[in-house]
């Protein structure tokens, strides 16, 4: 019996853990203020035409297909969007400032992105 | 037509004051006209484009040079940037043909000198050699010939990248980590592209000039007073109420410029980038929604963390200022409360960089209308990016420099015996920069400062030898002969140091620093005088390196 509860736990902590991979949809990119929700993954299917406003952000992603949309569940159901019409941001970030090199602060010249901007 | 012969042909006194070596003494309305004519010029400069090209962002390879590109690209931009977007792709501006180099350009080679100095730059040629070829594809999708430039990876821990006047595309360690595979590796060198092919550091020429010239005013006045002296003029050589009065007008305004406008220009070229930067990628071949939306998405991020730390910052500061009231510290608290909010202020206005959530917003509104909602479904490349990613010439090397920036924190700590710690196994003959700049250099300040003068040297020996140079390596050298009592040796490492860089402009900075910390004040005194006369937009910086 424990095992099996181990096992169960296991396998949702595996679903979880892949979702997570995947994702989030944190809102609608830009200022769209309605999104195609499709059937399916490939957007061929006429779509659902939702207003922003009406959605709880953020989704879970559950699946990206080949074509460029992502699975999520609004209102329980399950439906597809466009990658493109949705924001999907890292959830973190490789970089850090714990190995800044402060010596090199201060350097912005044209069209470049100031070195070491963020950890001053 | 250019359109740069016209923009010059109005500032003709600023143009010759800024280009003669023999200065003349200018007077001070002169000097007044002179600083006038170039903000006219920064005004009417759309409106002379607009003469040339209605309605159109000319392209690079039209303009020949100069500040022409910048001014006749302005007015339309500027029109693009409030309205938010164009209605059809930016790359279909551009013609085909021959790039002509911007005249800020300072030499490719000189320019990667440049980068050795500022930033370090790091030998990765297995990821350079992988990175050019994708900028290489997306040089061909621009339709020009002959851009110059390579990628050059910069020793950096954040995200942090930049392209220059020659064409150069540095692209921080940090970012290595954090791009996912080759199609975000294109959005970014597209966009670094794209500022070179609308040669954006054309703009960098007018806060260049402006400091040229007041520069050469100060010492034209400072000449004819001294001949007034010398023929029976005034009695002095020193600057008249009214001449001060111009010098202050003049270099109020080159803070202005420094501060507000150029910035200003920095934040609509970085939208022409984005904008220009997906075209090419797009053209090339590579995927947006897997790579230019996910690259734009990791720059918002870092943005948004920087900004939650300027947040915790002011936080901090009110806590502050709350407890001066407390205390009844009530001018000081009032103190503390203006300069935060100057430091705020000018923090805004010089951001030379919209958000990324801004940036996300306009690269959208951009697709809407431009792309018709319709680009190529690609598929993203991962595998061959990883590889080369996790190449033993890359990764390795990328987290064995994370240590030494750790390193380098510490020796800032004091922290030495720690340091040491860290660096050892760095420079193991087994690790993969044990032969680096860098980390040498590194162990032998944290050794010296330990107080072992002798079991230093070697770091110091194999750091000046290696290949991939940093100026600190200089820096240390100069130390090294002041303590064993050989001051005459110290201007022959000043000058070694400048040539093996170049004489690239950060260079001078560097050398007046150096030769005040050891007390070279003639020396100083003579690199400062050449800093500010040749290299202008380096002045300041020179000034603060000698104080």
């Amino acid at each position: 019996m424990f095992k099996a509860k181990f096992l169960v736990a296991g396998a949702l902590l595996v679903a979880t853990m892949g979702a997570l991979a995947q994702g989030q949809v944190t809102a609608a990119m830009g200022s769209r203020t309605v999104l195609k929700a499709y059937p399916d993954a490939e957007g061929k299917t006429e779509p659902a035409t939702l207003n922003v406003k009406d959605i709880a952000f953020p989704l879970q992603v559950f699946e990206v297909s080949d074509a460029g949309f992502v699975r999520v569940k609004i209102n329980g159901a399950d439906v597809w969007l466009d990658r493109k019409h949705v924001r999907m941001p890292p959830a973190t970030l490789e970089v850090s400032c714990a190995t800044v090199d402060l010596a090199n602060a201060k350097l912005v010249s044209g069209g470049i992105r100031g070195a070491n901007a963020g950890c001053k | 037509m250019s359109t740069s012969g016209r923009a010059h042909s109005h500032v003709p006194a600023c143009r010759t004051a800024a280009t003669s070596r023999t200065t003349p003494a200018i007077g001070p309305r002169r000097a007044l006209v002179c600083v006038a004519l170039s903000v006219l010029t920064l005004a009417c400069g759309p409106a002379f484009a607009q003469q040339d090209q209605p309605g159109e962002t000319p392209p690079a390879a039209k303009s020949g040079g100069g500040l022409g590109s910048f001014f006749g690209g302005l007015g339309q931009s500027i029109t693009n940037v409030v309205s938010g977007t164009r209605d059809k792709p930016q790359i279909q501006d551009l013609t085909p043909g021959v790039y002509v180099k911007s005249n800020e350009a300072i030499g490719e080679e000189r320019d990667i000198d440049e980068n050795r100095i500022t930033r370090g730059v790091l030998a990765l040629p297995a990821f350079t050699n992988y990175a050019n070829g994708v900028l290489d594809k997306l040089k061909q999708a621009s339709g020009f010939q002959q851009v110059p430039g390579k990628v050059l990876i910069v020793a950096n821990d954040q995200m942090d990248a930049g392209a220059t006047a020659d064409g150069n595309v540095f692209i921080s360690s940090g970012y290595l980590r954090e791009l996912k595979n080759e199609d975000q590796l294109a959005a970014l060198l597209a966009h670094e592209l794209a500022h070179v092919l609308l040669r954006h550091h054309d703009s960098n020429a007018f806060t260049r000039i402006q400091k040229q010239v007041s520069t050469l005013v100060q010492t034209g006045i400072g000449l004819r007073n001294s001949l007034d002296k010398v023929t029976g003029g005034t009695a002095s050589n020193a600057l008249s109420p009214s001449q001060k009065d111009v010098i202050l007008k003049m270099e109020l305004l080159i803070k202005v410029s420094d501060v507000a406008l150029h910035p200003a220009w920095g934040r609509r070229q970085e939208a022409e980038a984005d904008r220009l930067g997906m075209d090419l990628m797009v053209k090339a071949g590579y995927s947006y929604q897997e790579g230019f939306i996910p690259w734009l998405e990791a720059v918002a991020k870092w943005d948004a963390i920087q900004e939650a730390q300027k947040t915790a910052r002011a936080a901090r500061q009110e806590a502050l200022m709350q407890s001066m009231m407390a205390e009844g510290k009530f001018d000081e608290s009032l103190k503390q409360s203006l300069g935060s909010a100057l430091t705020e202020m000018t923090s805004r206005l010089s951001a030379s960089h919209e958000g990324g959530e801004k940036r996300i917003a306009d690269i959208d509104a951009y697709f809407i209308k431009a792309y018709n909602e319709k680009v190529p479904q690609v598929a993203p490349t991962i595998r061959p990016f990883e590889q080369v990613r996790n190449h033993p010439g890359v990764l390795p090397v990328l987290n064995a420099y994370s240590r030494v920036f750790e390193a380098r924190t510490l020796i800032g700590d004091q922290k030495y015996a720690e340091a040491q710690t860290l660096l050892k196994p760095l420079l193991s003959p087994s690790s993969p920069i044990a032969s680096h700049a860098l980390p040498n250099q590194l162990m032998f300040e944290a050794t010296r400062s330990l107080g072992g003068r002798r079991d230093a040297e070697p770091f110091l020996a194999r750091s000046l030898s290696s290949d991939n140079s940093v100026w600190e390596v200089y820096d240390s050298a100069a130390t090294h002969y002041r303590d064993n009592g050989d001051m005459a040796a110290i201007p022959r490492v000043g000058q070694g140091a400048f040539q093996r860089f170049s004489g690239a402009p950060s260079a001078y900075p560097k050398l007046v620093a150096l030769y005040r910390r050891h007390g070279l004040t003639k020396e100083m005194n003579a690199a400062l005088s050449e800093c500010v006369l040749r290299q202008a937009d380096k002045r300041d910086q020179c000034v603060d390196a000698a104080k």
